[in-house]
Formats: C-alpha cells, sequence, structure tokens
C-alpha cells in the first residue's frame, strides 16, 4: 500500500483532474445553453444547437457527480463543510440544474411556440447561473470561508448568500461563466454551420474578453489586494497580503497562468476562422484557469477565516490510507474505461448539425 | 445552530427528495430491461414492429429519465449540504460506493443513454442492442452501489471508529461489498423496478387492447411485460421473504416494529396479520394472529425467540449506559493524558458509544443523564410502530396483487382464445398501474423509517447527523424544492399522459392507429 502522503497527493490530482473534465466536457453545455437563446433566431436554429449537444450533456454532467462523489470519499470534512458552508449557493445551484435535462428532453415534444420559448430561457437559466455560481464558489475559497470544527469534529459554519456574493467572489464568477460561454461557443462552430456559425465567433471574442481581463484583475488582486492563507515555518496556518501569490516565487509555476491566457487568446484568434484551433485553445485556456486555482489554493482545500487551525488542507481533510487506496485502484480501473467509450460515443455521433438534419429527423431529435 | 426544528426540517427534506427520486429510478430500471429484451428480439427476428416497440416505450422512457437525472442529483449533493456531521463521520466508508457508483454505473449508463436515442442510424443492429444492454446494465450496477451504501447505514458492517479521527474508518472493502443486508437489498430493489416497469408496460398496453388499437403493438407487448414481469414479482417476494429474515438477524428491532411484537414470545412466534398498535399502551389491540409464522420467517427455525419490543429496549437501555461510559473514555482520551490501559477499555465497549451518543438529544454532556433521560432515550429506539405495521402490510398487500395480476396475465397470454377475450383482466391490469409505486415508497418507508433513531444503525444517531444551518436556509430550500418539483411532476405526467394516448403512432412511421386504420392491426 502507497503512504498516506503519496495518496493524498494522488487524491488531489484525481479530484482536480475530474472537476477539469466535468469543465472540459459539460462546460461547453453550459455554455452553448447560454448562448441558446442568443444565438438561435428561429426554432430550427435552437434545435440546431441543442442537438449540438444532445447526446452528450447527460455523460457529461457525471463527471459533476463523480467529482462530487469523490470528494465525499476522499475528503469527507470538505463534503460536509464546504456544501453546508455554500449552502444556498448550491441550492440554487441544483434549482437551476432541474430545468436543462428536463429542458433539453420536453421542449420538442409539444410544438407551440411559447412553450419552446419557455424552455429555451429555461436552459439559459438553469446553464447561466450554475457557471457563475461554480465561480463565485472558488472564488470564496480563496478568501476563506467562515467556519470552525469542535472536539467532536463537528463543523459549526456562519455566513449567509450576501457574505459569499462579495466583489472578489462576483468577479471569479465572471471569469467562470465567460470561459464556458467561450468553450461553448467554439464548440457549438465545430458542430454547426451557417449563419448560426458566424453568429458564435462574435460571442466568443467578446467571451474570451471578458476572460481575459477578469482572469488579470483575479491575480492582481489576489498578489496586492488579499490576505491569503499560508503554512508558515512553524507548521501553523496564517494569514498576510500576497500569501496567495507565493507558491510563484518559483517562477516555473507562472507556466498556469500562462497557459490559460495563452488558451483565451488562441481561442479568440481563431474563432470562426480554423475552429478546431478555437476549440483547443479554449480546452487548454480552461486546464490553464483551474491549475492555476488549484496551486495557489494549495495545499488548502477550504481555509477557515473563523479559525484558521480549523483550516481543510489535502493533509488534515482526507479520508484514511486504506479506503484512499481502494477508491485508487477503483479509479485505476474505470476511469481509462470511462475516457475509452466516451470518445467512441463522440466518435459514433460526430457529424455537423444543419438545420435540414433537423427537419428530416423532426420527430425524433430534441 | 442544531435544534430540533433543524433536524426535522432536514429529515422531511430528505424523505420528499428520496421517496420522489424514487417514482421514477424503478421505472428506468425496469424499462431499460424491457427494452433491451425486446431489441434483442428484434435482432434475432428482423421484424419492425420489435424495433418500434424499442423506439416508442423508448420514447416514454426518455420522459421518465429526464426527471430521474433531475431528482437524483438534489440527492446525492444533499449529505453533505444538510447532512455535514453524517458526512465526516462516514464519509470515509460511506462516500466510497457513491464514488465507485459514479466511475463504474452512472457514467456507462448516462454516456450510453445519448447514443440509444441518437445512435439509431449510426449504429449497426448489433452495436444498437449493444449499447441498450449497457444502459440495462448501467442503470442495475448503479443501484447495485446505492443499495451498498444503503445497507450499511442499516447493518455497518467493515468499519471501525477511530477516536483519534472521530469517525468510521472503512476496514474491509469486501465486507462492505458482502453486506447480507446489500445483496438481499440488491436483488428485491432491482426486481421491483422490473415489475414496475413490466407493470407500465402491461397497464398502457391492456388500454389499446380495451380501445381496439394498435393491437399487434399492444399484444406484443403486454405478452413481454407479462413474462419478465410474473418472473420478476415472483422473486420481489421471495427476496422481501429473505429480508425479512435479514431483519432478524440484524435489524431486530425494526422487524419488531413491522410485526408489533411488544413482549418476546414463546418461540415459535405467532404473526399478526392485523390489529391496532398503540405506542402508549405498547400493546396491539383486537390482534389477529397466524400461530407459528413469525417465528418460522424471521428464524427459519422453530425454536429461537423473535425478541420483543419491551425486551429490546431494556437491553437498550444496557447499552445506553455503556455508552455513556464510552463517551467518558473518548473525552478522556481528548484530553491528553490517556494511557494504552484506556484505550484498551476504551476498544472493548466502543460499539455502544452510538447508544450514548442518542443522550445527545436530552443532555449535552451524555456522561450526566440521569435516570429519566437514559429511559426517554432508550424509548426512542422504538420506531413508529402503527406507522410501520401499517405501511408493511401495504406493500405487502401490493405484492400479492400484482403477483395475481401478472400471473393471470402471463396464463391467459399463453393459452388458447388470449388475453384479447379477457376485458376483465384487461381492466384489471390497466387499473393496477400505480400499484408497484406504492409498494417501493411503502418499501422504502418501512427500511427507512424503520431504522430510526439511526442515521447509521447502533452507531449515529440521525439527531447528530445534521449540518449547522440555519432555519431560514432550510425553509427556503425546501420551500423551492416543493415548488420545482410539484412543477415538474404536472409537466411530466402531462407529456407521459400526451405521449401515451398517441402511442406508437409517435413515431410518425405511418403504421399506426391515427396515421392509418387498416395497417399492422392483426393480431
Amino acid at each position: 500500500m502507497l503512504d498516506l502522503e503519496t495518496l493524498q497527493i494522488i487524491w488531489w490530482l484525481l479530484i482536480a483532474y475530474m472537476f477539469i473534465g466535468f469543465a472540459l466536457t459539460d462546460g461547453f453545455d453550459f455554455g452553448v445553453g447560454v448562448l441558446l437563446p442568443l444565438v438561435g433566431k428561429t426554432d430550427t436554429e435552437r434545435r440546431v444547437l441543442i442537438n449540438a449537444i444532445a447526446p452528450h450533456w447527460d455523460g457529461n454532467q457525471v463527471w459533476f457527480v463523480l467529482a462530487a462523489g469523490s470528494v465525499f470519499a476522499a475528503w469527507p470534512p470538505v463534503y460536509g463543510t464546504a456544501f453546508s458552508l455554500m449552502y444556498l449557493p448550491l441550492m440554487i445551484i441544483l434549482f437551476a440544474l432541474f430545468l436543462r435535462p428536463v429542458g433539453f428532453d420536453y421542449r420538442s415534444k409539444i410544438g407551440d411556440p411559447r412553450w419552446r420559448n419557455f424552455w429555451d430561457w429555461g436552459i439559459f437559466v438553469g446553464s447561466a447561473i450554475p457557471s457563475f455560481l461554480f465561480g463565485v464558489a472558488v472564488g470564496n475559497l480563496f478568501q476563506g470561508v467562515p467556519f470552525y470544527f469542535d472536539e467532536f469534529q463537528r463543523a459549526f459554519v456562519s455566513g449567509s448568500l450576501l457574505d459569499m456574493l462579495n466583489p472578489f467572489a462576483l468577479l471569479s464568477g465572471v471569469l467562470g461563466l465567460s470561459l464556458l460561454v467561450l468553450h461553448g461557443a467554439v464548440y457549438a462552430q465545430l458542430r454547426t454551420d451557417g449563419v448560426v456559425r458566424q453568429r458564435l465567433t462574435q460571442h466568443a471574442h467578446r467571451a474570451a474578453l471578458v476572460a481575459m481581463l477578469s482572469f488579470i484583475a483575479a491575480g492582481l488582486w489576489l498578489w496586492q489586494g488579499m490576505e491569503g492563507y499560508r503554512i508558515n515555518a512553524a507548521g501553523m496556518v496564517d494569514r498576510q497580503v500576497g500569501a496567495w501569490m507565493e507558491v510563484y516565487e518559483n517562477w516555473h509555476m507562472l507556466v498556469w497562468p500562462l497557459t490559460g491566457l495563452v488558451g483565451m487568446v488562441m481561442a479568440s484568434r481563431n474563432a470562426g476562422r480554423n475552429y478546431g484551433l478555437a476549440f483547443i485553445g479554449s480546452a487548454v485556456a480552461i486546464v490553464g484557469v483551474l491549475v492555476t486555482a488549484a496551486v495557489t489554493l494549495f495545499p488548502f482545500l477550504v481555509p477557515s477565516s473563523t479559525d484558521l487551525a480549523s483550516s481543510i488542507t489535502i493533509f488534515n481533510g482526507t479520508s484514511s490510507q486504506y479506503t484512499l487506496m481502494v477508491m485508487l485502484w477503483a479509479a485505476a480501473l474505470f476511469l481509462p474505461a470511462i475516457l475509452l467509450y466516451t470518445l467512441w460515443c463522440y466518435r459514433a455521433l460526430w457529424g455537423r448539425i444543419t438545420g435540414k438534419f433537423i427537419e428530416d429527423n423532426s420527430h425524433s431529435l430534441y | 445552530m442544531v435544534t430540533e426544528e433543524v433536524v426535522d426540517l432536514s429529515r422531511l427534506q430528505f424523505a420528499i427528495t428520496a421517496l420522489y427520486h424514487f417514482l421514477f429510478v424503478p421505472l428506468t430500471m425496469g424499462l431499460t430491461f424491457l427494452m433491451a429484451i425486446m431489441e434483442s428480439i428484434y435482432v434475432m427476428t428482423g421484424k419492425q414492429i420489435y424495433k418500434d416497440m424499442v423506439k416508442f416505450w423508448g420514447k416514454l422512457f426518455a420522459i421518465n429519465f429526464a426527471m430521474g437525472v433531475t431528482t437524483g442529483l438534489t440527492l446525492e449533493f444533499q449529505f453533505g449540504t444538510n447532512w455535514a456531521y453524517y458526512s465526516h463521520y462516514v464519509g470515509d466508508v460511506f462516500g466510497a460506493p457513491l464514488a465507485i457508483e459514479g466511475m463504474m454505473a452512472f457514467f456507462l449508463e448516462s454516456t450510453f443513454v445519448g447514443l440509444f436515442f441518437f445512435g439509431w442510424d449510426r449504429l449497426s443492429k448489433v452495436q444498437h442492442l449493444t449499447v441498450t444492454w449497457l444502459v440495462a446494465i448501467g442503470s442495475n450496477l448503479s443501484a447495485l452501489w446505492i443499495l451498498i451504501a444503503n445497507a450499511w447505514m442499516q447493518n455497518p458492517v467493515g468499519a471501525e471508529f477511530n477516536y483519534e479521527t472521530m469517525r468510521m474508518e472503512l476496514v474491509s472493502m469486501s465486507e462492505l461489498f458482502f453486506n447480507p443486508v446489500a445483496q438481499v437489498k440488491f436483488i428485491h430493489t432491482v426486481a421491483a423496478g422490473y415489475v414496475t416497469g413490466s407493470m407500465f408496460v402491461l397497464s398502457i398496453s391492456a388500454w389499446y387492447m380495451l380501445k381496439n388499437r394498435d393491437l399487434a403493438f399492444a399484444h406484443r407487448s403486454f405478452a413481454i411485460a407479462a413474462a419478465f414481469g410474473f418472473a420478476s414479482v415472483c422473486s420481489v417476494i421471495v427476496l422481501g421473504d429473505e429480508s425479512g429474515y435479514e431483519a432478524g438477524e440484524v435489524q431486530k428491532m425494526k422487524l419488531a416494529a413491522i410485526e408489533a411484537e411488544w413482549e418476546t414470545e414463546e418461540p415459535p412466534a405467532a404473526f399478526t396479520v392485523f390489529g391496532l398498535p398503540s405506542m402508549e399502551d405498547q400493546e396491539t389491540h383486537y390482534a389477529f394472529k397466524i400461530p407459528y409464522a413469525l417465528g418460522l420467517v424471521a428464524t427459519r427455525s422453530i425454536d429461537e425467540e423473535v425478541k420483543g419490543i419491551k425486551d429490546l429496549v431494556k437491553e437498550n437501555e444496557e447499552r445506553i449506559r455503556n455508552g455513556m461510559e464510552a463517551y467518558r473514555l473518548l473525552q478522556h482520551l481528548h484530553s491528553g493524558e490517556a494511557t494504552e490501559v484506556d484505550i484498551g477499555s476504551f476498544d472493548q465497549i466502543k460499539k455502544d458509544l452510538g447508544y450514548g451518543l442518542l443522550l445527545k438529544r436530552y443532555t449535552e454532556d451524555v456522561v450526566d443523564a440521569t435516570d429519566e433521560q437514559i429511559r426517554q432515550a432508550a424509548l426512542d429506539t422504538v420506531p413508529n410502530v402503527p406507522v410501520l405495521f401499517w405501511v408493511f402490510r401495504l406493500m405487502v398487500a401490493c405484492g400479492f396483487w400484482m403477483l395475481l395480476v401478472f400471473g393471470l396475465s402471463f396464463v391467459f397470454t399463453n393459452v388458447k382464445g388470449g388475453i384479447m377475450k379477457k376485458p376483465w383482466l384487461l381492466k384489471m391490469a390497466v387499473f393496477s398501474l400505480p400499484v408497484p409505486w406504492i409498494a417501493a415508497e411503502a418499501g422504502w418507508i418501512v427500511a427507512e423509517y424503520g431504522r430510526q433513531p439511526w442515521s447509521i444503525g447502533e452507531i449515529l444517531p440521525t439527531y447528530l447527523s445534521t449540518s449547522t444551518v440555519s432555519v431560514g436556509d432550510l425553509y427556503f430550500s425546501l420551500g423551492g424544492l416543493i415548488l420545482f418539483y410539484t412543477l415538474l411532476f404536472i409537466v411530466e405526467m402531462f407529456l407521459m399522459i400526451k405521449y401515451v394516448r398517441l402511442g406508437p403512432s409517435s413515431l410518425h412511421t405511418g403504421r399506426y392507429h391515427f396515421e392509418d386504420k387498416t395497417a399492422a392491426e392483426s393480431v
């Protein structure tokens, strides 16, 4: 059996991998959902956009379920404290997510335009709110969240929804939303043609610009404007302005934020021209931004602003060695299989969704 | 702060979301299998009508499936949002099957379900059939891991309490997997899903036949549902009986409550068929009993006794006193002055720590509990007897009713003259449509309400398991859930009814009722 510390690092990598998988795949579903009523002017155009993600959104969403389930199994205290701390935002995310499966599946089952328009905006809300609030949640982690553990390891939480919607968190929300809109736009360009595809270009440009500006602004804020958390020489948690940026004293680490920025530029420049490169660009941007967030927080998972010593790190917040090992076996067995059959599914259903295809298969498509 | 109100609201929310989710799950499990069977027949015989059957029942499946996905998310996240201490206390054990469920089953089902709907023209016949089977297998494997997790709440094997981390930790994955309760529950639950899917197809097909439309289509669907449903309902009942046996082994209090057996009787104990159990008087009025039956079912012997509620309460009072001692030692271990001897004596009685924690409801300190508080906590270990007694009987009655419906349907589809000549049986099938759902919901109420006052049997009281969220937040989430669930349910039923009425004509093949009156209408 591997030793505990190694397992803790491996699980940090694995869970990061799952969240990245979620953002890369379900991310474009969210982006397309936001763009749906903005880009699609006619019913057929909207159906083109929906059917560009129709066969895959469900499988993609499992990354979210899997990532959350793995947090439960590998980081139980994070699962309990972070989710109950962010109770209202998470409930709002869940309510919003209700609208997506139902919207995709039910909208085209009835022909009435009012019905269809209602669900199109339902999908919009169900995609925009979670994309934004995921960013807000991550933004709050950087500021620390108000909770402490008692001697029985029971977490006591305080704080309200309004505390969660502070300026830095809102900035992170904008970053999350714009990244996913960018990703959705360039993905949809791969799967559509004609006027829909043209209209997506300007949305991709705008989203990339907003993402770049908010990413840079967030970096400056962390550097100059915010108390970060760190583990000091004595092994205790303390706070200091700029502490989050200490990881970049090793300048090699700057490769991650740069990857994010390069990806955004690449996606923006190629949108509407080279669709493949644009998609790769936005994927690279997502990986860059998420890894940047993860390495900046490292080794913290949920820093506590109430009681520094209660902060959860990857070293004090994991399951037992045995559980991590069992789970590692399961991951080693199933994650490669998931990748293989997911790719097979995409390959089997790959192709452009055109207006004619929608009209020819009106009764079997979404 | 955690008050009774927080606990009650959290429980209510969990009950609502779980019962609501399970309106959609059994139909998914059953229909995926039925569709896989139908498609297998299509691939073997090449008859178009079987492909149409897969596609039409698949349309209804899709309407149901969207709701299953939607409501499943809430359930998973709720452990973190509303049951934070539970997540901390048992996440090391309980999280693993949930995560493995995602990797092994949920991914399989959800990835291939898209290919199932949209891959008809992209895949060969055999490839598509494989996809359909993978969806069916995925949804069933999903149930396996969820029920392993649930069975651990009922019968927590393979784990140990660690006083340093203040939580339960997994020590044996194989014990968790081979938990006898999990084995029984899995088969009982998936078979109940098959029964639900079969009843759905049976009732709707019977309705078409009564309306004299789409006869060839309806008759074939009916025959498959009757055969599959009959086999499944038999396994549900046999495995239900097996559950009773398991409960006799590991959840004695639940069994005694279901049977309203207040006193330990001379073995073999009698089975109370009907009666009016009263919590206050601790007895069952007007009881009508069958001699020996309970003893035979619960112990599979004539000389083992089935313990009655009053005796179990007495035992539990002892265990609560033990638990207080365990709690005292635990505090001592945390003080940093503990010796090896203290650790040893804690290990000996830590299995009763959970009983000590029952006192948290009455006194924060546990060790200073009065005799009255201890008596009260011991009484709390009795779940609500009248509810369990009646809900259990409702479930069993539904089971036997369905055995009758499927049995008759199966027999008459296979004798001369056939089902078409038996309108009374077709009507019986139509009106039985809600029965499997009533049975399934009743079953979960017995299983989970009967687990109280524990969230993890004999380990962690429900009272202690919640998050420290505010009452206002809870009302917000509860209100939102009820509102969304009600609206979505109305929309779902509306679409379901619309598409059932359209029938296979919704496929627009030109072969069915509303499209061409003469085609494919002979049996």
